[in-house]
């Protein structure tokens, strides 16, 4: 277990490296530059450019941001409060804490709505509870997130009034209810057709039978037995989509007024912030190769029939 | 067992919820203002490096220049409560200038500090000029001064070090401007950020100044609080000079671009003013008495590439074939208006004019005196002429087959506008346009390279003066991306440079302009004016609107 832990670092750390390599060259690849704008002359983008070293040749530059990063110096920002250090730009004033308290709510409520609707449909197979789940989460996943979010902010906050129409730092506890709403419905109604369906897989199975046939109750039939063989591509899926829940806001961030850091995903590309580019995929990446390898671990907690070390089955 | 679980689980998440959240404090009997300007994050608030409205509506409530914005008793828009804006003497106390209007002498108040106390100096308007200017700076403003103020070009071209800039200070209160040429609108640049004062020993070292807490203030309100992506809290400024007379005691700009939310926030009552509203909203709250229209200094227009359009016929038809009643009405759906001049409403002439009011329908006279058959007021002779023109061309040996593209920076609002330009070219003159969308960083990049038929650009001008339209075009023009040059062009707006704002000035513009849409020209096609919408609570007077800047100012609010 250790060595393929150990092993599995190494390897993550080759990923990360590389994703680092492709993202700088891609982001360089495509037109533009962060000092250029509507009244930016060329030779005074190149002044700037030869000022903040992006005259430099592009390997070169990839191997500064590198060597930068192994020394814990993520660079300053050419765009968003020029000058600024981009460490401070994307942790400080707790935004990265924001998009975790967000991300954190709305994976609770993804595991805890979507696995237990999915088990209710698949258990109550054919029936009105299934078909109606069936129309709710086809509907849940055919909706954007941002038609999710204009409806609650219309019902919720002008209608009703109970909730407020901009979250700003969840300084009110309440604030954060409907952003969690809005990033989780997808994923609830994602995930819960994905547990009826693995579920109806092995309520199918032939130990599954047996139990039912040896006189086990409903409720340990589902939820001890054929829950933990139906978790598998749950689990799978739960790796990525934490990470995407924890900055994959970008939406909803704007929509309810949030500062967090999901719109710097979307807006350092516009803005063409080299640094801020690179900040943000690798804290991505990081967090996404990070969750996968907590995923493997998790498979040989629910699936014992899955060996981490691949020697012995 | 399971019961129990669950039970842990739910306390577990009301701690959380109870460790994440906080109280929120809200004092009841200040007088406070909440807005949102319908932006995002300002790029920055540095005064030399902003690149809108959206940070100079924040920056002007903090800074101020030589001259200011004062509101007037005349009100602007379609709201009696908001009032237009006049330019009156700022940190300046007094002004004069020489008989050719080349050397500007400001002497200062004397009763002007800075928040912490250190008195503002000429000195401190010189260092700002002379960082505004200096290429290392790399603000993309850097060129304001070209050809304003003595050496300006030069410097910012890299070839003379700052220090030579034709501004001095000779003493604490009194500042000497050198201008090259004779500036009709020198004073109304005085208003702009960059040209505000500037502590060199807070910014120098110091990346992070324009935080809260480090930003200096010579102006009515002092920043407080910046949550980044969030808002930025602004408080009165107790060592302004006019300190008795301010208004709210906090103005808090929230930083959102979302108009959805802003909205909800408005009609919630959290916000007391939003500008912008989403545009299927508008009909709605127009008919409430929420909303209203200001008049607002940016122009859109389409670029006819005259190296692929080279007959000017061709170009004049599209001109001719364009329903801009029809953007402006279902399209846009934002209040903007049809062009009928380049220039937009809010630039005046020298008379206080509204400038397409002054010079008629610029765009179609010189064809309406070619083609007196024709009714050019109305959009059905326009497309009978465009046809014939068209066709005129065609037997000339235009191929009528040609295809033509039409590139546009990436947004919603461009893409219905180049979809309505592409149906009526298909509809009227039977021209087949292809859309190509860009993203916006590269996009001017990529249409100054040429090669297109028609591309699209928005042009908003800080300074009420018609010559910031007329210097983007023909051979010195920086926004030149049509191929366009015409001598007498040129000439008329060096000429226009280099004279005092009058009549004589004026007339010199409009021939500028005339020349544009004569069989010579017809390489820039005028779309629409831009609008300001805005919704504001119906306590709220006393607030004022500089049209040529775009931006609603607090400062004298009351409720």
């Amino acid at each position: 277990m250790f060595k393929y832990i150990l092993k599995r670092v190494a390897a993550s750390a080759v990923t990360l490296l590389l994703v680092a390599a492709i993202t700088f060259l891609a982001m360089n690849a495509i037109p533009g530059n962060p000092f250029l704008d509507e009244n930016t002359t060329v030779e005074q983008m190149e002044i700037a450019n030869a000022k903040y070293g992006l005259d430099q040749p592009l390997l070169v530059q990839m191997k500064n941001y590198l060597l930068n990063y192994l020394h814990g110096d993520m660079g300053e920002s050419l765009k968003m409060q020029r000058g600024t250090p981009v460490k401070d730009i994307i942790f400080g004033q707790g935004k990265f804490e924001l998009s975790i308290q967000l991300g954190v709510l709305a994976l609770f409520l993804t595991v805890l709505m979507g696995i237990p609707l999915g088990c209710i449909a698949a258990y109550n197979r054919g029936k009105a509870v299934d078909n109606f789940l069936n129309v709710f989460s086809t509907v849940g996943i055919a909706a954007p997130n941002f038609v999710v979010a204009t409806l609650l902010l219309t019902l919720l906050s002008v209608k009703l009034g109970i909730l407020p129409a901009v979250s700003g730092s969840f300084n009110d506890p309440k604030a954060i209810i409907m952003p969690a709403i809005a990033l989780s419905l997808y994923y609830v109604c994602y995930v819960a057709k994905l547990t009826r369906t693995s579920m109806l897989d092995a309520i199918n199975q032939d130990y599954i039978r047996t139990a039912r046939a040896k006189g086990l109750r409903t409720g340990s039939l589902i939820f001890k037995h054929a829950l933990r063989n139906a978790l598998i591509p749950v689990v799978t899926y739960l790796g990525p989509l934490t990470a995407g829940l924890l900055c994959g806001g970008f939406v909803v961030e704007t929509t309810f007024g949030v500062p967090g850091l999901g719109r710097y995903f979307v807006s350092s590309i516009i803005d063409r912030d080299y640094p801020i580019i690179m900040a943000t995929t690798i804290v991505l990446s990081t967090l996404i190769i990070g969750m996968n390898l907590i995923v493997d671990i998790v498979y040989k907690i629910v699936d014992p029939r899955i060996s981490l070390s691949g020697t012995n089955n | 067992m399971k019961r129990k679980a669950l039970a842990t689980f739910f306390i577990a998440c009301g701690c959380l919820a109870m460790v994440f959240g906080g109280t929120n404090v809200r004092a009841d009997e200040e007088f406070t203002i909440d807005a949102a300007t319908g932006y995002s994050e300002p790029h920055s608030m540095d005064p030399t490096l902003t690149t809108g409205g959206d940070q100079y509506e924040i920056i002007v409530h903090m800074e101020e220049g030589l001259m200011k914005f004062a509101p007037t008793t005349e009100a602007v828009g379609t709201n009696p409560e908001e009032m237009a804006a006049e330019i009156v003497p700022g940190q300046a106390e007094s002004y004069e200038y020489d008989e050719d209007t080349l050397t500007y002498t400001f002497h200062l108040r004397d009763d002007i500090v800075w928040n912490d106390g250190t008195p503002v100096t000429a000195d401190q308007f010189v260092y700002a000029w002379q960082r505004l200017v200096d290429p290392n700076t790399a603000s993309s403003n850097g060129s304001l001064l070209n050809a304003i103020v003595k050496n300006a070009a030069a410097i910012n071209a890299g070839e003379m070090d700052p220090s030579e800039l034709g501004v001095e200070a000779p003493d604490d209160k009194t500042l000497v401007v050198t201008l090259e040429n004779s500036c009709a609108y020198f004073l109304e640049l005085t208003c702009s950020s960059q040209l505000m004062p500037l502590r060199q020993d807070v910014i120098e070292g110091n990346d992070t100044w324009t935080e809260a807490g480090t930003y200096c203030a010579n102006g009515p309100y002092v920043m407080t609080e910046w949550v980044h992506d969030s808002y930025i809290t602004l408080e009165k400024n107790e060592k302004y000079y006019d300190y008795e007379n301010l208004g709210p005691d906090k103005i808090t700009f929230h930083l959102s671009d979302s108009q959805t939310s802003n909205l909800a926030a408005y009609q919630s009552g959290d916000y007391d003013f939003i500008s912008g509203v989403p545009a299927d909203q508008i009909e709605a709250l127009e008919a409430s008495g929420d909303l209203f229209v200001n008049p607002r200094c940016n122009c859109t227009y389409l670029y006819l590439n005259v190296d692929s359009m080279t007959d000017w016929r061709v170009r004049a038809a599209v001109l001719l074939a364009i329903d801009r009643d029809n953007i402006v009405e279902n399209v846009t759906q934002d209040g903007s208006t049809a062009a009928i001049s380049l220039i937009p409403e809010a630039i005046t002439t020298s008379e206080g004019e509204s400038w397409p009011d002054a010079v008629g329908e610029v765009m179609y006279s010189w064809l309406q005196e070619q083609y007196p058959d024709y009714d050019l007021s109305d959009y059905v002779g326009r497309c009978e002429l465009a046809q014939q023109l068209y066709q005129e061309a065609v037997d000339d040996g235009w191929n009528p087959d040609t295809s033509m593209d039409y590139q546009y920076n990436t947004s919603d609002t461009n893409k219905a506008i180049a979809e309505a330009v592409q149906s009526d070219l298909s509809n009227v003159l039977g021209i087949n346009v292809t859309l190509n969308n860009i993203d916006s960083a590269g996009y001017t990049q990529t249409i100054s390279q040429g090669g297109f038929y028609i591309a699209r650009l928005g042009y908003g001008l800080s300074y009420n003066d018609a010559i910031g339209y007329f210097n983007l075009f023909g051979s010195n023009g920086s926004f030149e991306y049509s191929g366009w040059s015409n001598e007498k062009y040129d000439e008329l707006v060096a000429q226009a440079h280099t004279m005092k704002a009058g009549t004589e000035r004026d007339k010199v513009l409009e021939e500028i302009e005339a020349i544009m849409f004569t069989d010579e020209g017809f390489s820039i096609c005028p779309l629409y004016d831009g609008s300001y919408t805005y919704c504001m609570d119906s306590t709220l007077k006393g607030v004022f609107y500089p049209a040529i800047e775009g931006v609603t100012i607090f400062s004298y609010a009351e409720k």
